[in-house]
């Protein structure tokens, strides 16, 4: 069982990802916005991020930049939830070191897949 | 206006004139009376001296040889003269003539002493080089207004940009008239704006200085322009007679004396006047100087008319280039918005038909399915628009890479499968065993995808779709035959055209959006492909994708250039 956080604007998509996750066995901890995340996701130490990329405000770009510039979450795996699906914008995540992404619409199976290979270091 | 062209030399022989035929007569008649007079005198001589003597007779003989020798020096003397006075005068106007043809029309013949006739004939050719002169002058000033004309001519059409058109317009202006200052000033919602100004010397006050904003031109209401193009001609503006004492006074505030004023007509309006002016001395402006005004004022007001006409279009096109960004980006941005609620709805759907498989009776899971496939097709919908607003943006050049085909075909395969069985269609792949082909992976799939959704959604129950790939020389052959409801003749042409809807009522039934044609096109020409289609209405329809197995990588120039040139 791990500690899963997870962000995202989207309430339904906030329900779906956590009711997946917590039937799974993990424990999951949610913010709604960029500004919160960068707050409680290193006081929190999850295991496994998944940060959704268009939130008003701070954009989960502008987050996964931040956490990577932490000693805390230096290294923290981090999953991009996003709707972009144009290769530029994911060129851009990997470049700011996200460690995956999942492409909005998803399949809550998909996710759990991944999910589960990034928990398990050189899995 | 004196011209030193015509400054005259006379030419003139040094004897003085009478008829050409008296002249000649009197020679003539000197030279009888002459003889007449030896014969007399010798005559004369032989009855006074009546030699009777040999010696005496031989005397007489020498003196009368001596006299008849002095007469014909006298009459060689006499015709000699004659002879000069008619060959002076024509040497005379031979010279001129010589001159003339040279080129030099400020000679003149002047014969005082010649014959009559000698003398009309020099009177003759003086006015003929008169009107020579003339003619040259003439003929001088037309070329000079051609050129003028010319000049501005191009200058106007040079440019668009009105400014530099109107400054180049008097700079000519200026140089061609010789006055102390041109101006020009362009309507601008109510004012006259001052939009170009030529001043012969440092001199000359400038008229911004004056008066920089006028109201709605002043001068049109000073010198009562009109719209019909003629120039009001202004010799002298402070002539008391002409002007009244406000109206001298306004012309002498602006330092205008003298002034040609031209309205520049546009659509039948003044919207703006062409001003040359003298700032001290009144100026007689020729008949000449008003039409070459006028000439420019109309190829200004022609300039103008293009200039915003231009600045219209190109306005337009602006305003066109950012509804066209706005469109994109809103169709990007509306397909990105709709991916997140179909998130939940599909994730939910495969929740509850993978989790809750026992508390899910299969009436529920049969409307569930529905859901589900109807949230596919959205998916798909938006799928399409966001690439359709990649393509019109530019932005949807494909990344090449090797692709295993038949890895492809089967993930394609895969994906319509579900739909394919609820339409009781069977599919058939016949694949070509290790094709491979250089090009977009993501995007082969998607126009490979499109052309399977088709023939599904075309297909009515039982029918069959084929799917084949093999290699053809240096292409690699991807075709889907469908046994649906086909196209007609008419309409294949338009098939892979934008929002292409066809008229056959079952077909419109199931149309989407009417893009995935659309895009399959666009994919396959962005690798340098192509794709053909053939069709029968009511037996089915063949779509064959050809792309060549190595890419020759120009596609994103393709691509890109087609929207931003």
């Amino acid at each position: 069982m791990s500690l899963i956080f997870l962000v995202d604007d989207d309430p339904d998509v906030r329900d779906l990802v956590e009711y997946k996750l917590v039937q799974s066995g993990h424990q999951v901890l949610c913010a709604t916005n960029g500004q919160d995340a960068l707050v409680l996701v290193p006081e929190a130490r999850p295991a496994l991020l998944l940060l959704d990329v268009m939130m008003p405000g701070i954009s989960g770009f502008d987050v996964l930049e931040q956490l990577r510039a932490r000693e805390a979450t230096k290294s923290l795996p981090i999953i991009m939830l996003t709707a972009k699906a144009q290769d530029a914008d994911t060129a851009r995540g990997f470049t700011l070191g996200a460690n995956d992404y999942v492409f909005k619409p998803f399949s809550p199976r998909e996710l759990m897949s991944r999910v589960n290979l990034h928990l398990v270091p050189d899995g | 206006m004196p011209d030193e062209r015509l400054a005259v030399r006379e030419a003139r022989p040094p004897s003085a004139g009478a008829p050409l035929l008296a002249t000649a007569l009197a020679r003539s008649f000197e030279l009888v009376a002459g003889i007449a007079l030896f014969a007399l005198v010798a005559t004369a001589a032989v009855v006074v001296m009546v030699p009777s003597s040999a010696a005496s007779r031989v005397a007489f003989a020498v003196e009368l040889v001596f006299l008849g020798l002095a007469l014909v020096v006298l009459a060689l003397l006499l015709s000699r003269r004659s002879a000069h006075a008619v060959s002076q005068p024509l040497h005379v106007l031979d010279g001129a003539l010589v001159a003339i043809a040279s080129g030099d029309l400020a000679v003149r013949v002047h014969l005082p002493g010649a014959a009559a006739e000698i003398q009309f004939v020099g009177e003759s050719v003086n006015t003929m080089v008169v009107e020579l002169a003339r003619l040259r002058i003439v003929e001088a000033e037309r070329t000079k207004d051609q050129r003028v004309r010319r000049e501005l001519t191009e200058v106007v059409h040079a440019s668009l940009d009105l400014d530099r058109v109107v400054q180049r317009a008097v700079d000519v202006i200026g140089d061609a008239l010789e006055v102390d200052r041109v101006h020009i000033r362009l309507r601008e919602r109510d004012c006259g704006r001052l939009a170009a100004e030529w001043l012969r010397s440092a001199e000359v006050v400038p008229v911004r200085s004056v008066s920089p904003t006028d109201e709605l031109f002043a001068l049109i209401h000073l010198t009562g322009i009109t719209d019909d193009g003629r120039a009001v001609v202004i010799d002298d503006a402070l002539d008391p007679e002409r002007f009244r004492i406000e109206q001298r006074d306004a012309f002498e505030e602006s330092s205008v004396r003298a002034a040609l004023s031209c309205p520049i007509v546009v659509g039948g309006r003044v919207d703006g006047v062409l001003v040359a002016s003298e700032q001290r001395a009144p100026r007689a402006w020729t008949g000449g100087e008003v039409t070459l005004m006028e000439g420019f004022a109309r190829e200004i007001g022609r300039a103008l008319d293009h200039a915003r006409a231009f600045e219209l279009q190109h306005q337009m096109v602006e305003r066109l280039g950012l509804l066209d960004r706005f469109k994109n980006d809103f169709l990007a941005e509306v397909s990105r918005e709709l991916r997140g609620p179909l998130s939940s709805v599909l994730g939910y759907i495969e929740l509850l038909t993978d989790e809750s498989a026992e508390s899910v009776s299969d009436e529920q899971r049969r409307m569930l399915k529905v859901v589900e496939r109807s949230g596919e097709k959205l998916l798909v919908l938006i799928s399409n628009l966001l690439v359709m607003s990649r393509l019109e943006a530019g932005t949807f050049a494909p990344t090449l890479a090797p692709v295993d085909v038949e890895g492809m075909v089967r993930r394609v395969c895969d994906a319509v499968a579900p739909t394919a069985t609820q339409g009781e269609l069977l599919v058939d792949v016949n694949l070509e065993p290790g094709l491979e082909l250089v090009a977009d992976e993501a995007q082969v799939e998607r126009a490979l995808h499109n052309l399977m959704v088709n023939a599904v959604k075309f297909t009515p129950a039982g029918g069959r779709i084929d799917i084949s790939t093999r290699s053809d020389h240096d292409q690699v052959v991807i075709a889907v035959r469908d046994t649906g409801i086909g196209v007609a003749d008419d309409e294949q042409d338009e098939l892979f055209s934008r929002f292409f809807s066809a008229k056959t009522g079952s077909r419109r039934e199931t149309l989407g959006a009417g893009l995935g044609l659309y895009i399959v096109k666009q994919i396959v020409d962005g690798h340098d492909g192509n794709v053909g289609v053939m069709s029968m209405q009511g037996r089915g329809t063949t779509v064959t994708m050809r792309f060549p197995a190595e890419s020759r990588g120009s596609h994103e120039s393709h691509l890109l250039g087609r929207r931003r040139p």
